[in-house]
């Protein structure tokens, strides 16, 4: 008995506590950036969690460091697009419908892409460049037919598909490939937006 | 809809064949990522003090921006309580359902209850929605 009241008391101390800090006049922080690594060898990074979409706009800002330059002794997958972030459609895995930024080490800059899969079909679409420690605004929204893409003023649009309306909806995290992993720890920094 | 409704409605039948069970209501403001938001729950309070039951919340205000994140949340809670005072309980929540009529979302949280009376409580809950945490605060009471 004691040792629950115990806990009780410790729960109630930290609930209030994070109720009071987080509930506060203080604005939530925006520039918070969560740091994806992608290891040496590895496709995936690792700090990737399973989340669902909330809403129909996914929006971030990104940063890239010196670790995305990057250059293949195959040279024929320097084109092969590194996904950064979006989601999969409704009810679907991301190889049928999904949406997300995709970026290249290609001419000496790290290229922006729309890459989306549309009933199993991908579909690229380039949208501009980005520079190292350049923190760029991105973000994706669905509409009933399309996938709309904004990158630097950029707005593209993809023909959607979807399977169903209403579903789970998958976060998509940094991906390393195409079909060759990290040559050397990939750094991305992003930060969610909710406005 | 249907079929969760006749779930409730079996489940609530089932166990009103067993003493010290009652309807109970609340009310609670949760801030989130997306914006603070104000609802409300239904639910029928178990003999453990558990609870299950609807609920529906909707973000409290929105400028032209920001009127794409306004998502309405509704669906089933569950409440598993895991430790129990006579003054005090501490829960597991879980809600499901949908965000803006289309999208299925599952928080988790925790809940801290403090019983002012036997059918008023104080509530403080902890939850993880759209990749951050949320805070909540509000009252239950006892309908019958």
């Amino acid at each position: 008995m004691k040792r629950n009241r115990l806990i009780i008391f410790q729960s109630i101390i930290i609930l209030t506590m994070l109720a009071i800090i987080l509930t506060s006049c203080e604005p939530a922080p925006e520039d918070f950036y969560e740091i994806f690594k992608i290891k040496e060898g590895d496709h995936y990074c690792d700090t990737r969690h399973p989340e669902s979409l909330q809403s129909n706009r996914l929006s971030f800002k990104a940063k890239f460091d010196e670790s995305a330059r990057y250059l293949f002794k195959e040279t024929g997958f320097q084109d092969s697009k590194n996904k950064l972030m979006g989601f999969s459609d409704c009810n679907s895995y991301h190889h049928e419908n999904s949406a997300r930024f995709a970026w290249q080490w290609y001419n000496d800059r790290i290229e922006i892409f729309a890459y989306c899969y549309v009933e199993g079909v991908r579909v690229e679409k380039f949208l501009g460049a980005t520079s190292f420690n350049e923190t760029a605004s991105y973000a994706l929204e669905i509409t009933t037919d399309h996938y709309v893409f904004y990158f630097k003023g950029v707005r593209e649009e993809i023909e959607r598909k979807a399977p169903c309306e209403r579903g789970v909806y998958m976060i998509l995290w940094p991906y390393f490939g195409g079909q060759l992993p990290a040559p050397h720890d990939i750094t991305i920094q992003i930060s969610r937006q909710y406005n | 809809m249907k079929t969760i409704l006749t779930l409730f409605i079996v489940g609530v039948l089932c166990l009103d064949a067993q003493a010290q069970q009652h309807f109970v209501a609340g009310s609670y403001i949760e801030a989130t990522t997306i914006g603070n938001q104000a609802g409300g729950w239904l639910g029928y309070q178990t003999r453990k003090n558990g609870a299950y039951g609807f609920f529906f919340q909707k973000n409290i205000r929105s400028t032209e921006q920001t009127a794409f994140l306004t998502n309405s949340f509704y669906g089933g809670v569950a409440k598993l309580n895991l430790v129990n005072t006579f003054r005090m309980s501490f829960a597991m929540v879980i809600r499901a359902g949908l965000v803006s009529d289309k999208f299925y979302v599952v928080v988790p949280g925790a809940e801290t209850k403090i019983h002012f009376t036997k059918g008023l409580h104080f509530t403080t809950g902890l939850a993880w929605r759209a990749g951050k945490p949320a805070v909540s605060m509000g009252i239950t009471f006892k309908l019958f």
